[in-house]
């Protein structure tokens, strides 16, 4: 079974009378264990994808099967349980809680997610002992450095079991060496644990860790597959 | 538990101490202001309340309060002691009067006469003196808050009140009406005759009701019996004085208007602070979405911010008022913090803070987490 399945997805925007197609008939799948990589111009559509896939954004049309079940887009509800119980997200700019440490940005997640139970919080603290970040449970993310901020946002982000991952622009921000790190991190959450990753991305040395690559342009899949 | 409305709340510490800060001047305005207003409305009825032994008031028509009193026939109390239910009824004046002090200067002072005070308990809160020996001549029973207007006085200090002399042979404590003008007990008659427009005439009954009397037919008796003149239970005749300076002089509204921006200006500090902290962290909480939340979840999170800074708020502004308490007093003032006013404040603290955060829900309602992806 497929973890996510986008079919024909077209999300139109009207701006000050003009129409701006963003998304044109979009079909990607996503595999357990799978690294697929999103490439593409600035404007291309990538942003736009990523969050009509992640249920942050509901599309003009087309349909959105996570882990087995459709999303019902005309009830928002549906998609806040989608992002709740499926999918973790990792940005380019962290976007951690500043005024939270490291545990706590993982533990408020899975308070958000229902999910703030012993065994959970065990897990969170072994995921982030498991990425370097054992050290540093009690620091709040100005005080650390952006590979290790990155990371928190990992952690984040699988917290509760999210078994999709989506990363946008994860290295952006950080040096080649740390680049490398985060991106062997994906790697090994994708074939070691089995989850799907779909990463967002204008940097060539993610394609190391790629299983397939599709590229967009003007709203389309010009290059991988479609379907 | 991960406390993410408290840790915002308290990452910016000036900016919380500023909005609490707000919200405490606030409570503090409106807490000091009802309560020197419940302190002066309450010597409206200083002298009404505490004579429990006058179940009624006799009053002329239409007098407002107990300090504008008008004048009518003494002998009516006959009248009144006739009817049915009645155990006992006396005259009581009430006038306004210059009292000329050692100086040479004058002021003014409030004389009540009555002729049999031992029988209603009349003058209470004595502090030297025996109010039976006012029937003895022209002596006088004077509360100490005169002394702020008057000067020092002892007990067998003389003052004149018109010309007449009166030989001060009692003091009191605590007693004030509304305008703050000193309030002396006279003989009834000795107060009659200060001036020739009270000759033969009264300000008031007092009336008595015999054990088990039915009130409200007396009260309907007397007025058949009295057809130019008020009758009133002692509770409605002080809510009736307080009722004239509330309503009829501009002074309820005044401290309604001062209680009402005392409300806004606090409601618009939380509410600015709140909308700004949102409009700050409006990355954050695209962020909760992000993670699964909702709208709900921002909501209850800027709801539980606004109750924190609401408590703070009052506590700080509670303390506040409590500190200004002293302070009134040596103003002559009474600051009167009630449980029923410090409740009702907590109450609208809370309300008006809550409301306050749902300016920012509109704006929580339209985050776009997509804005999530741009660095």
């Amino acid at each position: 079974m497929k973890s996510l399945v986008a079919e024909e997805i077209v999300k139109v925007y009207q701006e000050g009378g003009s129409r701006v197609e963003a998304l044109r008939g979009i079909s990607l799948a996503l595999a357990p264990s799978e690294i697929v990589i999103l490439e593409g111009p600035s404007g291309s559509g990538k942003t736009t994808f990523m969050s009509v896939a992640g249920c942050l954004l509901s599309p003009t049309s087309g349909r959105l099967s996570v882990e087995g079940q459709g999303v019902d887009f005309s009830r928002p509800k549906d998609m806040v349980r989608v992002r709740r119980e499926s999918i973790g997200f990792v940005f380019q700019s962290f976007n951690l809680f500043p005024a939270l440490t490291v545990l706590e940005n993982v533990l408020y997640a899975l308070q958000i997610r229902g999910k703030l139970t012993p065994e959970y919080e065990r897990e969170a603290r072994t995921i982030l002992e498991q990425i370097g970040l054992g050290h540093r449970l009690d620091f709040i993310p100005a005080r650390l450095s952006g590979g290790e901020k990155q990371r928190v946002a990992i952690a984040r982000a699988l917290s509760g079991g999210s078994r999709i991952l989506f990363a946008d622009e994860p290295t952006a921000n950080l040096d080649s060496h740390v680049g490398l790190e985060v991106l062997g991190i994906l790697r090994r959450l994708a074939k070691e644990e089995g989850r799907s990753v779909l990463v967002a991305t204008h940097d060539p040395a993610v394609r190391t860790i790629a299983d397939r690559v599709v590229r967009m342009r003007d709203g389309c899949l010009v290059e991988g597959e479609n379907g | 538990m991960v406390d993410l409305s408290m840790k915002m709340l308290l990452h910016d510490r000036l900016r919380f101490a500023l909005t609490t800060f707000g919200v405490a001047f606030s409570v503090m305005l409106v807490l000091v202001q009802v309560g020197l207003f419940e302190g002066l409305i309450g010597y409206a009825a200083d002298t009404i309340l505490p004579i429990r032994q006058a179940d009624l008031w006799i009053t002329s028509r239409n007098t407002q309060n107990i300090d504008f009193a008008n004048y009518f026939p003494e002998n009516l109390v006959n009248r009144v002691r006739s009817v049915p239910g009645v155990e006992r009824a006396d005259n009581l004046m009430v006038d306004f009067m210059p009292i000329h002090l050692p100086n040479g200067s004058s002021d003014g002072v409030m004389v009540y006469g009555l002729t049999h005070y031992w029988k209603w308990g009349v003058p209470w809160n004595v502090v030297s003196g025996n109010p039976l020996d006012l029937r003895g001549g022209p002596y006088m029973f004077l509360d100490d808050f005169a002394t702020h207007r008057y000067g020092p006085f002892r007990v067998g200090d003389y003052r004149e009140i018109t010309n007449q002399r009166f030989r001060i042979i009692g003091v009191l404590h605590g007693l004030r009406s509304f305008t703050t003008i000193p309030v002396a007990f006279l003989d009834f008659y000795r107060a009659q005759a200060l001036t020739d427009i009270t000759f033969g005439k009264t300000a008031y009954i007092l009336v008595h009701l015999s054990p088990g009397a039915d009130r409200k037919a007396v009260m309907a008796e007397i007025r058949r019996r009295l057809p130019y003149n008020d009758v009133f239970t002692r509770k409605a005749w002080a809510r009736r004085g307080q009722d004239y300076w509330i309503f009829k002089t501009g002074l309820g509204f005044n401290m309604g208007m001062i209680v009402f921006l005392g409300c806004l200006v606090g409601v618009v500090i939380l509410a600015q602070t709140l909308y700004t902290t949102t409009m700050e962290h409006v990355r954050e909480f695209g962020m909760v979405k992000a993670i699964g939340g909702d709208n709900g979840d921002i909501y209850r999170l800027l709801m539980r911010q606004a109750a924190v800074i609401a408590v703070a708020g009052y506590l700080a502004g509670t303390l506040l008022a409590f500190l200004i308490k002293p302070l009134a007093k040596k103003g002559d003032l009474d600051l009167i913090l009630s449980p029923g006013l410090l409740a009702t404040v907590f109450v609208a603290t809370l309300a008006l803070c809550l409301l306050a955060s749902t300016v920012s829900f509109r704006k929580v309602s339209r985050i776009d987490p997509a804005l999530l992806f741009r660095s």
